[in-house]
Parts: C-alpha cells; sequence; structure tokens
C-alpha cells in the first residue's frame, strides 16, 4: 500500500508539471500583456513600462516561467491585484462558506440518489423505473439558471419560504442555506439517480443475488443486505472522488445567494480581472484532484478487500 | 451578428476554403433540405400514417410507438433511414451492420422516435433562422430604445416581449440557431481532435501514446468548469486574439460574433479529453487484430488503416461523445454568457436572454416570459438530445442497461 501511494505521487509529479505549464501558457503567453488592462484606456508608454516592471512582465519568458514554477511549487501565488493582499490567504477565507454550502448539500443529493437509485433497481424494468429514468433525464435537461432565478423568485420572493440571499456561519446561517441547497440536490440528482441506478442493476445481475433469493432471502434483505452494500464501493469512490469541486465550490449559486466562497470569487476574480488569483484556483484546483484521486484508489482497496494495490 | 449581410463593410478579397465551406452550408443547404427532402410529400404522410400501418411495422403496435413514427417520418420524411444516417442497408444474404441493428432497435422505441423527431425540429428552425425564415425580424426596430415596457403574452407577440422591445418568441427561435451553432462546432473541434490523437496514441503506441496521454491526463486533472472559464477568459482579454478574429471573419460576410468563436474555441478545446480517452482505448484493442494485421500486410498506407479501417468500429462512441459534449456546450454557453465570457447583448442566445431576465424577474410585476421561453426551448433541445444519447448507446450496446 505504502509502495503504491508513493509510486502515484510520483507519478502525478509530471502531471502536476504539465499543469503548471498549461496554466503558465494559458495566462502568460496566451492571455497576452495583463499591463496593458492593468493600465486602463489611456495609458502613456512610461505608465505601461512601469506597471509591467511592477509585475515582472518585462523579464524574458522562460525566466517567468521558472519563477511561476518555483513559486508555485512553494505555494505562493502571490497577491491579488485588486485585494492587494496573498491570494492563499482569500482561498482559505473562501473555503469555509463553500463547504458549508456544499457539503450537507452533497450529502442530502448523495443520499437520495441512492435511495432512488435501489428503488429504481428493485422495480427494474416496469413503469415506475422508466418513470423515474425519465424524470432523471428531465430534471438533468433544464438549465441551471433556471432553476436558480425561479427558485429566487417564487419559493423565497413571493412565497416567503426562504431568504432571498444572504450568508452567515453554520449553524446559524443554516436557514440561508436551505434555498440553494434544494436547488443544488435538483441540479445534480438526475445524474446521480442514473450512475447509481446502472451500478445497484450491476450489481442485480450478479451471481450471489441469485444465490440469495434461491436461499429464499426476503428481499429487503438482498436488496439492503447484498446490493446496497457491494455498491457502496462505487458510491464510496464517488463521493471521495467529488470532494474537491466541493471545496471550489458551486460558481451560480454562491454568486446569486451571495455566499463568500470560492465559486464567488472566482466570479470576482474574472469581471475584474485578477489574473493571480484565476491562475491560483486553477492550481489548487488541479492539485486536490490529483490528491483526491490517489486517495479515491486507496479508499477502492479500503472497502474492498479483493483490490490489491501494487 | 451584423444586421446587414449584403453590404459588409470591408470588401471580402479572396474568401478562404473554410469561409467558402460554410457558406454552403447556409441557405443553400436549407433549401435543397426543405424542398428536395419533399416537405409537400411530408406535408400529406401524417394524417395516413395515422390511419394505417406502416410498411415497416409488423405484429401489435402501440398507439405511441405509432403516433412517434408518424410524427418522426413527418419530420424526416423516412423512417427507414432513421438516425443514424450512416452504414447502410445490406443486400441479401449478408448480415446486417451494427448500424442497421442499431435503426432497427431504435426505430421500435418510441421515447428514441420522439427525441429524433424533437432533434429534426429544432435542426429545421435552425435552418429556418440561418436561410432567414424564421424568425427574420428578431432585432429591435429601434436600435436606439434603451428601455421599452414588456409587453406579457398577447396575440401580437405569441411569448411577449422584451426590455427593448424584441419578440420573445422570435428571440428564443434565433437562439435555437445559435446554440447549435455553438453545439455542433465545439462538439466536431474536439471530436475530431480526440479522434485524431487517440488514434494515434492507440495505434503507434511508444513515445507517441506517452505524450498524448500526459497532455490528456494533464488537461483532466483541471476541473472542467475552472479550465473553461480560464480559456474562455484569457482568448477575450488577448488583444491578438480579437485581431485574429478580426481578420477572419470580419472582412467575411459570415456572421460570427467574437462571442461565438470564443465559446465555440474554448468548448472544443477543453472537451476532447473524453473522445480521446475512449477511442485511445478502443484503437489499443484493434490494433492487433487480424483485420488490421492483414491491411498492414497488403501495404494499405497507414492513414488508411487508422481511419478506413478501424475507426468505422469505433465510430459509434465518437458519436455518442458527439452528442454528449454537444449538450455540455449548449450548456456551458449560458453560463459563460451570464459571466460576461460569451456573446454580447446584441445577440440572440439563450444565455443572453436568461442573463436579461434576472433582471426582468424582479420587476413587479415580474417578467417572466423571457426567462421561461429561454429555458423550455433550452430543456426541450436537451432532453431530446439527452434521450437520444441513451436509446442510441442502449441499441448500439444491448448490453449495457443505463
Amino acid at each position: 500500500m505504502t509502495t503504491y501511494v508513493l509510486r502515484r505521487l510520483l507519478l502525478a509529479l509530471p502531471i502536476l508539471f504539465g499543469i503548471l505549464t498549461v496554466t503558465f501558457l494559458l495566462f502568460h503567453v496566451v492571455g497576452g500583456d495583463p499591463a496593458l488592462q492593468r493600465a486602463g484606456k489611456y495609458a502613456d508608454a512610461e505608465k505601461l513600462a512601469r506597471i509591467r516592471h511592477q509585475l515582472g512582465t518585462d523579464r524574458p519568458m522562460l525566466e517567468q516561467y521558472g519563477r511561476f514554477l518555483v513559486s508555485s511549487a512553494t505555494f505562493d501565488f502571490g497577491t491579488s491585484w485588486t485585494e492587494q493582499r496573498p491570494v492563499l490567504e482569500m482561498m482559505a477565507e473562501g473555503a469555509g462558506p463553500s463547504l458549508s454550502l456544499a457539503a450537507p448539500a452533497f450529502l442530502l443529493e448523495v443520499v437520495l440518489a441512492v435511495s432512488l437509485a435501489l428503488f429504481c433497481a428493485f422495480f427494474r424494468g416496469t413503469l415506475v423505473d422508466r418513470l423515474t429514468v425519465v424524470l432523471a433525464v428531465a430534471g438533468m435537461s433544464v438549465p441551471g439558471l433556471a432553476y436558480i432565478l425561479f427558485g429566487q423568485k417564487y419559493l423565497a420572493h413571493e412565497w416567503k419560504l426562504f431568504p432571498i440571499y444572504g450568508f452567515e456561519p453554520l449553524p446559524g446561517g443554516a436557514v440561508f442555506l436551505a434555498l440553494p441547497a434544494l436547488i443544488w440536490v435538483a441540479l445534480a440528482v438526475g445524474s446521480e439517480v442514473r450512475f447509481y441506478r446502472a451500478v445497484m442493476l450491476e450489481e442485480m445481475a450478479q451471481d450471489y443475488v441469485r444465490t440469495a433469493a434461491a436461499k429464499g432471502l426476503p428481499a429487503r434483505r438482498i436488496l439492503f443486505g447484498h446490493v446496497l452494500k457491494n455498491s457502496m464501493i462505487q458510491v464510496v469512490t464517488r463521493v471521495v472522488i467529488s470532494i474537491p469541486f466541493l471545496i471550489l465550490g458551486s460558481l451560480l449559486l454562491e454568486v446569486f445567494f451571495g455566499i463568500p466562497g470560492l465559486g464567488n470569487k472566482t466570479v470576482e476574480a474574472v469581471n475584474r480581472s485578477d489574473f493571480p488569483v484565476v491562475q491560483a484556483f486553477v492550481v489548487v484546483g488541479s492539485v486536490l484532484y490529483i490528491a483526491f484521486s490517489i486517495l479515491t484508489d486507496v479508499c477502492y482497496a479500503l472497502v474492498d478487500p479483493r483490490v490489491r494495490l501494487r | 451578428m451584423s444586421a446587414d449581410g449584403s453590404a459588409p463593410p470591408v470588401a471580402p478579397s479572396r474568401p478562404r476554403a473554410a469561409v467558402l465551406a460554410v457558406r454552403a452550408f447556409s441557405w443553400p443547404l436549407a433549401l435543397l433540405a426543405l424542398v428536395a427532402g419533399g416537405l409537400v410529400r411530408a406535408l400529406a404522410v401524417p394524417l395516413h400514417a395515422l390511419r394505417a400501418r406502416g410498411p415497416g411495422d409488423e405484429g401489435a403496435v402501440g398507439p405511441l410507438r405509432r403516433y412517434a413514427t408518424a410524427a418522426a417520418r413527418w419530420l424526416s420524411f423516412r423512417t427507414d433511414r432513421f438516425p443514424p444516417l450512416v452504414g447502410r442497408v445490406p443486400p441479401d444474404g449478408e448480415s446486417p451492420g451494427r448500424w442497421h441493428e442499431a435503426r432497427r432497435r431504435m426505430s421500435k422505441s418510441p421515447v428514441a422516435l420522439a427525441a429524433w423527431a424533437g432533434i429534426v425540429l429544432y435542426l429545421y428552425v435552425g435552418i429556418g433562422a440561418q436561410a432567414g425564415w424564421v424568425a427574420p425580424s428578431w432585432e429591435s426596430s429601434q436600435p436606439d430604445l434603451v428601455y421599452a415596457r414588456p409587453q406579457g403574452l398577447g396575440h401580437e407577440h405569441v411569448l411577449g416581449t422584451e426590455q427593448i422591445g424584441r419578440d420573445v418568441a422570435s428571440l428564443a427561435l434565433r437562439g435555437t440557431l445559435t446554440a447549435l451553432w455553438i453545439g455542433t462546432f465545439a462538439a466536431l473541434l474536439a471530436c475530431v481532435l480526440g479522434t485524431v490523437l487517440g488514434a494515434a496514441a492507440g495505434y503507434f503506441g511508444g513515445w507517441v501514446d506517452a505524450l498524448i496521454l500526459w497532455v490528456f491526463t494533464t488537461i483532466e486533472s483541471i476541473p472542467e468548469l475552472l479550465l473553461l472559464l480560464s480559456f474562455a477568459y484569457v482568448l477575450r482579454k488577448n488583444p491578438s486574439f480579437s485581431d485574429f478574429y478580426a481578420d477572419t471573419f470580419l472582412a467575411t460576410d459570415l456572421h460570427v460574433s467574437v462571442g461565438l468563436f470564443t465559446i465555440v474555441l474554448a468548448l472544443g478545446l477543453t472537451s476532447w479529453t473524453g473522445v480521446c480517452r475512449t477511442v485511445r482505448a478502443e484503437f489499443i484493442r484493434h490494433r492487433d487484430r487480424d483485420y488490421v494485421v492483414a491491411a498492414k500486410a497488403l501495404g494499405v498506407p497507414t492513414r488508411r488503416v487508422l481511419f478506413r479501417h478501424i475507426l468505422p468500429n469505433v465510430f459509434h462512441l465518437v458519436l455518442i461523445s458527439f452528442s454528449l459534449i454537444f449538450i455540455g456546450a449548449v450548456k456551458s454557453e449560458v453560463i459563460l454568457t451570464f459571466l460576461g465570457l460569451g456573446l454580447d447583448a446584441g445577440e440572440a442566445s439563450w444565455g443572453q436572454m436568461i442573463n436579461h431576465a434576472k433582471l426582468e424577474l424582479t420587476r413587479e410585476p415580474s417578467v417572466w416570459w423571457q426567462l421561461g421561453a429561454a429555458t423550455v426551448f433550452m430543456f426541450g433541445l436537451v432532453l431530446a438530445v439527452n434521450l437520444f444519447v441513451d436509446a442510441l448507446r442502449d441499441a448500439l450496446d444491448p448490453r449495457l442497461k443505463h
């Protein structure tokens, strides 16, 4: 196990290098000259040169690349151009609010999706099953912004079931998070149901299910004791791999409900042309993703004793 | 898109090949599809088809399926050439191929038929809008108007008007065209890129494989939305990209806006990894099979082995990926436009409609029809493609049950 993790970490190095290169290419080569945007429309050459010097973009490309690699490797993403404080500090600040929306919503979504999938698997092939699948596909097809705008307008504004906007840290702010969490579940549950249903159906076709049925076990026990237990492997791995996305937060929900999370900060940074912030988000998001994909494989081995990592 | 197509601002010097190809794709194709396809014949079919069973039906047929068949036949003229329009019907004595089987299975499923009918309907709207027959007067009649009181649903404007007096129904129909352009070209770009790279990686192996594998693992490790956002962001901020855009499109009479171009490029260049992964795996499976070895031994050029011998065997997977990327592109357009990285305010797109509706909803009494129209139109297209992909997947690979 230890050797496996070590090897995976070593294999992640070239990918990390690739991510840093892609990010550098995007923001420093494709992105053009940031000084032009920073200086505004009516800048003279002197001001431009001063800003370029300040940002370090007057140096040769290779030197900039080297500096970028070194500073990223030490998790030093510089200071934000608009807020004049370390980017890392801003990120640390945003992770909490993002998670306080994402974690409960995601938990609810997984529980709901797994229950519905079990339900579908039990009634597979019948009208109820097909109806659930079609409804799931229909739910996936509604644009996300429509859920948000209509939910905010009717559920919050007209019928006053929820506050429209705002954020407070948990547990006091739970009332603010209820509507965004609900919309999160509505947005995501369709594809999850479909995924877990496929998993459950695959389990249902296994020999041990037939054996259990032949032994005369009640359907309830087969379903919860055998099928659910075995499909938990897939559930757990899918949950673990989703964690980085939970930390990064939901762009649209956070913007519309005024939650000061990372998604909100991303949109703000894009609107203000704050290069270092967007760049740092890309790098940190990717690092998290790689870390959690290794963790997923480890979880796989922990949950399922048949899986050996070498 | 400029208002006046007849007088381009700069005289085009020499139209590029791509320009010619796209131009050929616009209204002449629409004419061909509608006239040569036989709209007249199509209009005569549905009543007849509903009353009597079609020639291809055997045994008992449910009313839902009969209705869906009639609808599909009405819209696409021939259900015996049911989608996808690739492959061929084999002569007697030859075993039917994968596509033929898939077509047979799909034409038995009411959901698949209904989904196909929906897609074809959207295609017709798109072709009509490109030709200028559908929603010809979608632009504001008074360009300087800053605000006009939105009118509700009524007989003059079926779906009402929006804040600068444009007809919502026209905007939604015109938005269909934009969505189809974005979805088609982004998915096309992604699929071509993914297929070529995946084929090369899978077939050649060795350092080519290692390099391509490294590139797509890297891109896959960056959270998708963040990558897409940064890509669109840096493109829009780069002045030389605007110059490149202006050189390519402004001097021609192609009405491709900078936002559309950015979205297609950003989506195409970020979503090819999935195709690449699938195609690579399939090519690894196929590269040592007898037919490939035989082709190589006979001296068939490598390019031909790759794309004429192996690719047809894995093409169904590319087609499924195409549809999935199409859906992703249509949905992403809304998000990118909302963030100001997509289409501009003067263009007709569902993203712009939703974006405007954000403010309209807060008015008293609230103006919901623009958001509603965009939602329903987008929902229809995405649902149809979603259901179609499911049916296609089931039909092509009956062992899988999604």
